[in-house]
């Protein structure tokens, strides 16, 4: 046998390594169960996409609400703050004088 | 070319008829795990990519137009893209199994098996040392018989690059061959 020979010989088997039914079988059993999961997966978006429009405006409500009420604590906080003060410039002007 | 069945095949798939895909399955699951196979090395590995790229392409068969070129070649550059990111993850791109001794030399003695057994190793070990890019179109053209045009469309370069990767592995590979130590015990001349 000649070195060619060897040479297509190797490249005759390599060709003829061939895949079992098991493994076409699982491909195709992985494909329908891929397509199923992408058309329960299709169909719970549309549902999930109004969810998730409806946490987000809610979450924007809530934060909303919590904004205001910790915008208006800070300006009650500071008007008390300011009038302390003037009140004690007014106090140590007063004993100053 | 396709065949007007294969045409009917994709048609059908394309519709969400599971068993017209199966079809597609059954045609092209060996050559392409084959051709995985000399990218990635490991058989378990091929596999999964071959079978992650039947799933890509199940999932992108809307994308796949038919007048821009085959399915064949759609379905391999999908493998052959996918066999690279597999490579790349995994750092490793050895041929690790061995090609089967053919079943005329079972029959003959257990030396000249075990020296066959060596040959065939010698050129897997060859094939697994080729440059990535000339093993993918080695095996492309030596072992599924593509025309060069269409490995050029698989792979994205000219056809004449093609033809220069496949001469260059071809002279590597018959390089080892000859520099196999035992040739001469079974008859090998050089």
């Amino acid at each position: 046998m000649t070195r060619d020979e060897v040479y297509e010989q190797w490249k005759r088997q390599r060709a003829s390594i061939d895949v079992g039914e098991d493994f076409a079988a699982a491909v195709t059993a992985g494909a329908d169960a891929a397509a199923t999961v992408a058309e329960t997966v299709a169909e719970t978006d549309e549902t999930a996409d109004d969810n998730d429009r409806a946490i987000v405006y809610s979450r924007h409500r809530h934060r909303s609400w919590r904004s205001r009420l910790i915008g208006t604590t800070a300006i009650v906080a500071a008007s008390v703050l300011g009038m302390v003060r003037v009140a004690m410039a007014f106090f140590i002007g007063v004993e100053a004088g | 070319m396709p065949g007007d069945d294969e045409k009917q095949s994709i048609a059908a798939a394309r519709e969400g008829h599971s068993p017209a895909f199966a079809d597609l399955i059954n045609r092209y699951s060996g050559p392409l795990l084959r051709f995985v196979s000399t990218i990635v090395g490991d058989e378990h590995d091929a596999e999964d990519v071959v079978q992650l790229a039947f799933l890509n392409a199940y999932r992108n068969l809307d994308q796949f137009d038919s007048d821009r070129g085959e399915f064949s070649t759609w379905l391999y550059r999908i493998a052959r893209n996918g066999a690279l990111n597999h490579v790349r993850s995994r750092r490793r791109s050895k041929v690790e199994f061995g090609t089967p001794v053919p079943e005329s030399c079972e029959s003959t003695d257990p030396a000249a098996r075990a020296i066959r057994q060596e040959q065939f190793g010698l050129l897997d070990r060859a094939l697994a040392a080729l440059p990535a890019n000339q093993r993918t179109a080695w095996t492309l053209s030596e072992i599924e018989s593509l025309s060069q045009a269409q490995i050029a469309a698989i792979e994205g370069i000219p056809e004449g690059t093609v033809k220069s990767r496949v001469s260059r592995a071809n002279a590597f590979l018959r390089d080892a061959v000859a520099q196999q130590p035992n040739t001469d015990s079974i008859g090998v001349e050089r």
